[in-house]
């Protein structure tokens, strides 16, 4: 028994040795799927230097955030972390966590859907197989679901793509496409495309709003990490997502409920509401979190104003919105 | 719980590492009952209870048979065994089935019937552990084996996770004895058991998904693919249903050999067979088997002269069908090939037929001219016949046959089929290179180098078979066909 062992043992540490060589053969780069943006995003938050403001999210921010002109408003370095809602928020602030340092100013703007069973697995997948390295983001709860869920997918798709020598065949779908993002971490081939989203009231299930609200769980993740960047002299700050005015109407009560567990993390500022970041339905190009153009730079305007008392409380407001 | 998955390959080494924590017999039985009820949960739990009652429904039959002389009173208890065990059957499997095809015949005749069939789920290995439960009941009637009193030793038998789902069918006299023994690890057994997983699991990820992408595509939408396609989407299937099945039938045995239990083959080359006989000689044996001996054996088998033989051998190809599912496609399937066997044998082609422990083809290394030609011929009917078996209805059936008997009478279908063959490329030769192995190895189980061979080379294949798996294997490897009946 003690040989069997011992024999499966180094065979499976064989091929664990042949994959670790894979994941470093492994080249992101040539890599065209909207995913792999996120290789250029850790570029970007690994270098650009302190004081910066640091954008933490879903998609939101991906489609709706002009960052070079929120740089040019406030003066600091803009790193747009913000990709999917799908890698859930303990991913997210764990992506940033390694990197906040003094001066920073971390800004979470998480999708209202995305505060509780947000965390897609096969997000993670696709996700793993651009960057394996983001592997270190995962939690020991999510790693186990992930792992038994899409393990052998994930050793697939980087075996696949280690062996490719040569670009790897993708369907990628315009927009959603790595080259579209500018250096910052800011989408940008959606400007000026047409349309495609209707507000439709109805879609949402009865009930669905409830997983709004955040759990003890996720104020708790989000306690633990405003004191993390509070202990390094960085400030932590949540700013609503862009949504259809009818929706935040519609939702009042639910959206005062979260906003209200919000407050209650000491750790973390609320620097703006709801309303503030609702626009007209014509405002959004394929759903309700995605900004078209010209309200990207309105909502980084907006931004800009809610953020004007942490960075530098005497900034006059008149010029942060004098290019609106 | 598929085997091609990880959960089954972190739950493997848990149930063996307390299997073989256990010293005594009923213990490792135990664990096997627990593990395998385990397994079975995470299908659906609610059918769990329903392989209890089928279990215990058989082992008291076998209790009562033991105590019981009178011939009637037997015949009593076999007939209850039986009607339940076919009961629970047809309800699960057959009943919308039934009431569906009594609808449409009764509204051929002008009547109208409103039916409301209820929305039944198949559990899944219904068909395999109520045959087996069925043939130790009919082996004890016949006093071909003892009764089994021990109880636990029963539900593993008819449990036992590795075969639980998709088989082997296994009898009891050949498995239940094996629970009846304290099982000792055994390093040589573990070994060759590591390798036909191996193997069984290549065959699947490898070959049975990735045709199954292209089979999928072609057989869902027959009306917008070319005849081209649809003939190569058929050998595919071929192929498929073969690499998937007896993949499944060799990680079974493959995972039984771990825990010291010997399953029985499954599968024989059937691809290299000469005849239909001998191609059922050599496909899915338990079941065909099984058929043989508790249907057309007792009808009289060959020993009944004339039409009497062609009946039997009709009626047994027609229950195989019945049994793969409740459609008009798997029942106009079995009945083809009663008729093609009757003809056969009435013909005299499978005079000679080799058995399925006989090397197939010939024991040169390369055929004679006769032998391919009976083969391709073999291999061309089998694959006429699964059309049937894959395809949704009797109609879409008959509009591929049509499409590509049709499609062949012109030219263009040849120069479209080589494009076909090109677009499939990779897929075609990792084909060609599976069907060379088996052909060079056709004299084992599986063609994986055994101990004879040098370890550096072993490792190196078994690296490279490892590595292939995950790299063709597709993003989700599909549930194995046989599941579902």
């Amino acid at each position: 028994m003690k040989r069997f062992v011992l024999k499966v043992g180094m065979f499976l540490a064989l091929q664990a040795a042949v994959f670790l060589a894979m994941v470093g053969w492994h080249d992101g780069s040539q890599t065209e799927g909207y995913l792999a943006a996120s290789i250029g995003k850790h570029e970007r938050l690994e270098q650009a230097r302190s004081p910066r403001i640091i954008l933490v999210g879903g998609s939101n921010l991906a489609f709706g955030m002009n960052s070079p002109r929120l740089e040019e408003k406030t003066g600091c370095a803009v790193v747009n972390m913000g990709l999917v809602a799908g890698v859930g928020l303990d991913f997210m602030l764990s992506e940033v966590e390694g990197a906040v340092r003094r001066g920073d100013l971390v800004v979470l703007s998480l999708e209202y859907d995305a505060f509780s069973a947000m965390f897609n697995p096969a997000i993670i997948r696709q996700l793993l197989a651009v960057r394996p390295a983001s592997a270190a983001y995962l939690s020991s709860a999510h790693s186990g679901k992930v792992i038994i869920s899409e393990g052998l997918s994930i050793v697939g798709e980087i075996t696949r793509r280690a062996l490719a020598f040569g670009p790897v065949d993708e369907e990628v779908q315009y927009p959603y496409v790595r080259r579209g993002f500018n250096r910052w971490g800011d989408l940008t081939n959606h400007y000026g495309a047409p349309r495609c989203f209707e507000y439709k009231p109805e879609a949402m299930q009865e009930g669905f709003r409830e997983l709004w609200i955040p759990r003890e769980r996720t104020l708790a993740r989000l306690e633990r990490f405003g004191a993390m960047c509070q202990k390094r002299g960085a400030a932590f700050v949540y700013s609503c997502p862009p949504h259809p005015i009818e929706a935040v109407r519609r939702h009042a009560a639910t959206l005062t409920a979260v906003m209200e567990r919000l407050r209650g993390i000491e750790t973390l500022r609320l620097v703006d509401t709801p309303e503030d970041q609702a626009y007209p339905t014509e405002s959004f190009y394929d759903t309700g979190y995605h900004l078209n153009q010209p309200a990207v730079n309105e909502r980084t305007d907006r931004v800009a104003v809610a953020l004007k008392s942490i960075l530098n409380p005497s900034t006059d407001e008149s010029m942060l919105l004098s290019d609106r | 719980m598929s085997f091609a998955s990880l959960e089954f390959f972190l739950f493997l080494p848990v149930v063996f590492a307390l299997y073989y924590a256990c010293a005594k017999k009923s213990w490792q039985n135990s664990v096997i009952v627990l593990a395998s009820y385990a397994f079975y949960a995470a299908w659906d739990y609610r059918f769990c209870g329903l392989m209890l009652v089928s279990s215990l429904l058989d082992y008291g039959a076998g209790l009562l048979l033991e105590s019981s002389r009178r011939p009637f009173r037997r015949r009593v208890i076999l007939a209850v065994s039986l009607t339940a065990n076919l009961g629970l059957l047809g309800f699960f499997k057959y009943f919308n089935f039934f009431v569906d095809s009594f609808a449409v015949f009764v509204s051929a005749l002008g009547i109208e019937m409103n039916t409301s069939t209820i929305s039944i789920i198949l559990p899944v290995g219904i068909s395999f552990y109520t045959f087996q439960t069925m043939s130790y009941t009919l082996d004890r009637y016949w006093g071909k084996i003892p009764t089994e009193r021990n109880c636990l030793q029963y539900l593993a038998f008819v449990s036992f996770f590795p075969q639980l789902v998709a088989g082997p069918i296994e009898r009891a006299s050949r498995l239940l004895p094996q629970f009846n023994r304290v099982r000792i690890f055994e390093y040589g057994n573990g070994v060759a058991g590591v390798r036909l997983v191996l193997w069984g699991l290549a065959k699947k990820m490898i070959l049975a998904d990735n045709l199954g992408a292209v089979v999928d595509l072609a057989y869902g939408a027959p009306e917008r693919v070319g005849a081209p396609v649809l003939a190569m989407a058929t050998v595919f299937f071929a192929f498929q249903i073969y690499c998937d099945f007896s993949a499944y039938s060799d990680i079974a045995a493959g995972v039984a050999k771990l825990f010291g239990i010997e399953l029985s083959r499954n599968f024989a080359y059937p691809y290299f067979a000469q005849s239909l006989t001998e191609f059922w000689r050599r496909w899915h044996i338990s079941l065909s088997s099984w058929f043989r001996d508790y249907i057309y054996i007792p009808l009289g088998g060959s020993q009944a002269g004339g039409n009497v033989f062609f009946r039997n051998l009709f009626l047994v190809f027609l229950l195989s069908g019945l049994w793969h599912g409740a459609s008009w496609t798997f029942v106009i399937w079995g009945a083809l090939h009663g008729v093609l066997l009757s003809l056969e044998k009435w013909a005299g082609i499978s005079a000679g037929a080799l058995r399925a422990g006989e090397i197939p083809g010939s024991r040169e290394g390369v055929a004679g001219m006769g032998s391919v030609l009976r083969i391709g011929a073999t291999f061309f009917v089998v694959c006429c016949s699964w059309v049937l078996f894959r395809a949704p209805d009797v109609g879409a059936a008959l509009d591929i046959y049509r499409g590509v008997a049709v499609g062949m009478m012109s030219i263009d279908f040849y120069g479209e089929l080589v494009e076909v063959a090109k677009e499939h490329w990779v897929v075609l030769l990792q084909l060609a290179c599976f069907v060379g192995l088996e052909w060079v190895h056709r004299n084992r189980w599986n063609p994986l180098p055994d101990p004879a061979f040098s370890r550096g080379l072993r490792w190196a294949t078994y690296t490279v078979v490892f590595w292939c798996i995950i790299y063709f294997g597709t993003e989700r490897s599909g549930p194995f066909i046989y599941f579902q009946f």
